[in-house]
């Protein structure tokens, strides 16, 4: 496994249509770090440039310190996990996982005891005489996960691995595959659209929009500090309540409305909060940012209740966690704590 | 990609259409368009010949009854075909599929058992007394129609079940849940939704009909030449190659442009959203 | 509802179907008389018009060059046509559409055309032999098929399973005939079934250059035909349908008959 580390990526078509601009990030040795962003981002294009699919229009893509650029695709030696798995329909599992060792010319028996040990890492042993079709989708993702882990690739590639699988075994296939990448210390990339499932599994996230880097952090950091609206909405921040005045570095005006902030605000334009960190008639009797409201809907949700309050400054999603449940049209007093109010600057 | 290896892997098709489609075609074009009374003299004098133009009337008038019977015998034989079971329709288009790759001669030789003088039509028709003497149906242009459709159908056929399987059946269901009868459906629903493939299927019977040789030799015999007909005469009979050249032209021209015409007007009709975009 | 259980549409069909079988079920029938003139019903059985196959030496070498010019100008199709779909499923060709159209051109020059001119242009003006002129001819009517059927086929495979590949450490050159080549199979087995048919089926490209060095089958027998009228037409025919049939039995072993249906738009 090695470090990689993309220098000034850029990738336009025909000169014009610039779908990628200024990427550069690295990944430690042994980190798994996702690229998360919605369809059309540009994360995917990143990843077939560092594959070596397609070419990059600008920049570097360095593995170990060595530009990888010149070097075609079949001689990079990477693993990529691809959303529609593309396993060889042609061939049993066992062919499938021992196309790159036999690309390699290896020997008959070592990739035979390769493939074997790579087919029990991945509990596919019983499968190996098997054709991709007559396999669940489960069970193909496993294949094409070990045939991109049997060579010991550098570096591997996930692209969407998960989103053709259903919500059950997502789950169950993305702390597999975290499993196993840190039990073999490998270095992965991980594309994704769904922010639960690389927060749950990533090192570090780098979240994509139009082409570019918006943020490249740990989870927590990016959960506890997006740093844009772009991003807290993408993470699951729902309310935004406009800065019309900045009063100090921790007061700010809505409205008429004013707002105390833990964090620094000097240059917010936005301030946002999470559904569930609203307080609906507080019983701390908080003396400062209180908004009243009305609610006109809600949603349950399971384990806890989301309504939708009508106040001055607009809607705000409040969710809930209570047993007794709240109507439509009663009238709150909503608390936002300072704590859970992060300024945003853009 | 780089787009430089697929030029060389073009290459070769390319090349090799152009030299043996092209080039032949054009060294026999080339003569007809100058001779020594003028430009483009051959092509007026050959139309103002009113046999020859008897000839292209015959030829279009054959090409659109085939497409015509074609297509009216083909719709209600392919929507049975393609809602039956699997098992079933894989079977039914064996028997579409056998006439359609059996040999052109054996096909038109098996209208003279039936059409000819002495054939089992005419003998059947005097023996339960409807005509007193035998009908001159062969070697006649009904004959060529007769032939050409029987040619053609298949075609129709495989063309339409395929894009009848391509419907979407609750589109009918849910006119016949508002009312429809399946005469309606067929007129308002299915047939507006074929309109594509329908033309798709004329397009090859209209201009197979057109260019076909076998059919019109055999089943027209030496007095209803057709365009096809006509060049062979005068090329290997008559020995005047330029005259079958500009009626190759000719022919080349109508054909083409009929088939132009009409996949104009398919992509015109067909309202279905674009899926191949 | 429009569907199996209609019994107008299945009447109406099973007329149509019978139609269709009906003229080849005489022709076998024909087959087997034994007067010396083509009629119904037929007097007696007899097995000689089959014999009498044997003693038309055009039958013989027709058979024989039919066969030959059929499988050579099939093969070529497909090796001259499979890379260019390749080409142009796989590449950013400038003008992909154009280039489609234009290696399905042949279809719409009448075949009696393409015979006629390939007849003046190679035979009399180059004075190239007549085999290879054939070849070319029947080559021109195969090319089409290959594009088509085996295009509808690449475009259904996925392309990331090609990408796996190069990724595994396969060149491209080399994925094309470990990866590619096995996953089109069907399709490359299809088209070179239609061609080989349509091929040894096909007059109007022979016509012109049958003649005394070369004969093709289905011209000699149309030249049979029209000299004489006794059953042995209709024995040549039946072994024409018998080897029809043995050709569609083989596709649907080897790929399944609706293969050769297959359309790529």
């Amino acid at each position: 496994m090695a470090n990689l580390e993309v220098k000034d990526l850029a990738k336009s078509y025909n000169g014009k249509t610039k779908v990628l601009k200024d990427i550069s990030f690295s990944v430690k040795n042994g980190d798994l770090v996702s690229i998360l962003g919605p369809s059309g981002c540009g994360k995917t294009t990143t990843l077939r440039i560092i594959a070596g699919l397609i070419p990059a229009t600008d920049g570097q893509v360095l593995v170990d310190g060595e530009d990888v650029g010149k070097v075609p695709v079949y001689k990079r030696n990477f693993g990529m996990v691809f959303q529609s798995y593309a396993l060889f329909p042609h061939m049993t599992v066992f062919n499938n996982v021992a196309f790159g060792l036999k690309m390699k010319k290896m020997s008959k028996s070592d990739i035979q005891k390769r493939v074997d040990q790579i087919l029990k890492i991945t509990g596919l042993s019983k499968l190996a005489s098997r054709y991709p079709k007559e396999l669940s989708g489960g069970q193909q993702q496993r294949v094409s996960l070990a045939r991109a882990l049997v060579v010991n690739p550098q570096l591997l590639l996930m692209d969407e691995p998960l989103s053709n699988l259903d919500a059950k075994l997502r789950i169950k296939m993305r702390s597999e595959i975290r499993e196993l990448q840190q039990k073999l210390k490998m270095t992965v990339l991980f594309v994704t659209h769904d922010q639960r499932e690389c927060f749950a599994i990533s090192d570090k996230v780098l979240i994509m929009k139009d082409g570019k880097i918006d943020q490249y952090d740990t989870p927590e950091n990016i959960f506890h500090h997006p740093s844009s609206e772009y991003v807290a909405r993408f993470i699951g921040y729902d309310n935004f309540i406009n800065v019309d005045e900045i009063i100090n570095d921790r007061q700010i005006k809505s409205k008429d409305l004013v707002f105390l902030t833990d964090e620094n605000n000097i240059q917010a334009k936005v301030l946002t909060i999470r559904p569930e960190n609203i307080l609906i008639n507080s019983e701390e009797n908080p003396s400062n940012n209180l908004i009243d409201g009305t609610i006109t809907s809600l949603e349950y949700l399971g384990q806890s209740f989301k309504y939708k309050v009508n106040t001055s400054l607009g809607y705000l999603t409040v969710e809930e966690s209570r047993k007794s449940m709240r109507s439509s049209g009663d009238k709150v007093q909503l608390y936002l704590p300072s704590k859970h109010l992060h300024p945003l600057s853009r | 990609m780089k787009t430089k290896s697929g030029f060389w892997l073009l290459f070769p098709a390319f090349i090799s259409v152009l030299i043996f489609a092209f080039f032949p075609l054009i060294q026999i074009a080339i003569p007809t368009f100058q001779d020594s009374k003028g430009f483009l003299h051959l092509y007026t004098k050959f139309l103002k010949n009113t046999y020859n133009l008897h000839v292209i009337s015959r030829t279009f008038k054959i090409a659109l009854l085939t497409m015509i019977i074609v297509l009216i015998l083909g719709i209600p034989i392919s929507l049975w075909i393609a809602r039956q079971k699997s098992k079933v329709r894989s079977i039914l288009t064996i028997i579409i599929l056998f006439p359609m790759l059996t040999n052109a001669v054996v096909r038109n030789f098996a209208w003279i058992i039936i059409l000819g003088h002495n054939g089992i039509l005419n003998k059947f028709l005097m023996s339960i007394h409807l005509i007193n003497s035998p009908l001159n149906i062969l070697y006649t242009d009904t004959a060529i129609i007769i032939g050409s459709a029987y040619l053609f159908l298949p075609i129709m056929i495989i063309s339409l079940v395929g894009s009848i399987s391509e419907l979407n059946i609750e589109a009918e269901e849910a006119a016949a849940v508002l009312g429809a009868n399946p005469w309606v459906n067929l007129i308002k629903i299915v047939i507006p939704q074929l309109v594509s493939g329908i033309l798709t299927g004329c397009i090859l019977v209209f201009a197979g009909a057109m260019t076909a040789y076998t059919t019109p030799q055999i089943l027209g015999g030496n007095k209803n030449l057709v365009m096809s007909t006509l060049i062979y005469q005068q090329a290997m009979t008559l020995g005047n190659w330029k005259n079958a050249s500009v009626i190759a032209i000719v022919l080349i021209i109508i054909s083409a442009l009929s088939m132009i015409l009409m996949r104009k007007a398919s992509r015109a009709l067909d309202r279905r959203p674009n899926i191949n975009a | 509802m429009l569907n199996r259980k209609n019994k107008t549409l299945a009447i109406i069909s099973i007329i149509i179907l019978i139609l269709l079988m009906f003229p080849l079920l005489l022709v076998i029938i024909t087959s087997f008389n034994n007067q010396d003139s083509i009629s119904l019903p037929i007097k007696g059985f007899t097995l000689s018009w089959y014999a009498n196959i044997f003693q038309q030496p055009d039958f013989i070498s027709g058979f024989e060059s039919s066969l030959f010019v059929a499988i050579i100008a099939s093969l070529s199709a497909l090796i001259i046509g499979i890379p260019a779909v390749y080409a142009l499923t796989r590449f950013n060709i400038v003008h992909k559409s154009w280039f489609q159209s234009f290696f399905l051109s042949p279809t719409l020059i009448p075949e009696i055309v393409i015979g006629f001119a390939l007849y003046q242009a190679a035979v009399i003006t180059l004075r190239l032999p007549v085999m290879p002129s054939l070849i070319i001819g029947h080559f021109l009517l195969c090319l089409p098929y290959v594009i088509r059927l085996v295009t509808a086929s690449m475009l259904l495979m996925d392309k990331n399973i090609e990408e796996a590949a190069w990724v595994c450490g396969c060149s491209p050159q080399k994925g094309f005939f470990l990866i590619v080549l096995p996953n089109i199979k069907a399709s490359i087995v299809a088209a070179f079934m239609m061609c080989f048919i349509n091929s040894f089926n096909n007059i109007p490209i022979s016509l012109f250059m049958n003649g005394p060095s070369i004969t093709m089958l289905p011209p000699a027998i149309l030249n049979y035909l029209q000299n004489n009228y006794d059953p042995t037409v209709s024995a040549i025919s039946v072994v024409l349908m018998i080897f029809t049939a043995l050709i569609m039995l083989l596709t649907e072993k080897l790929v399944g008959l609706n293969k050769l249906t297959d359309r790529s738009n």
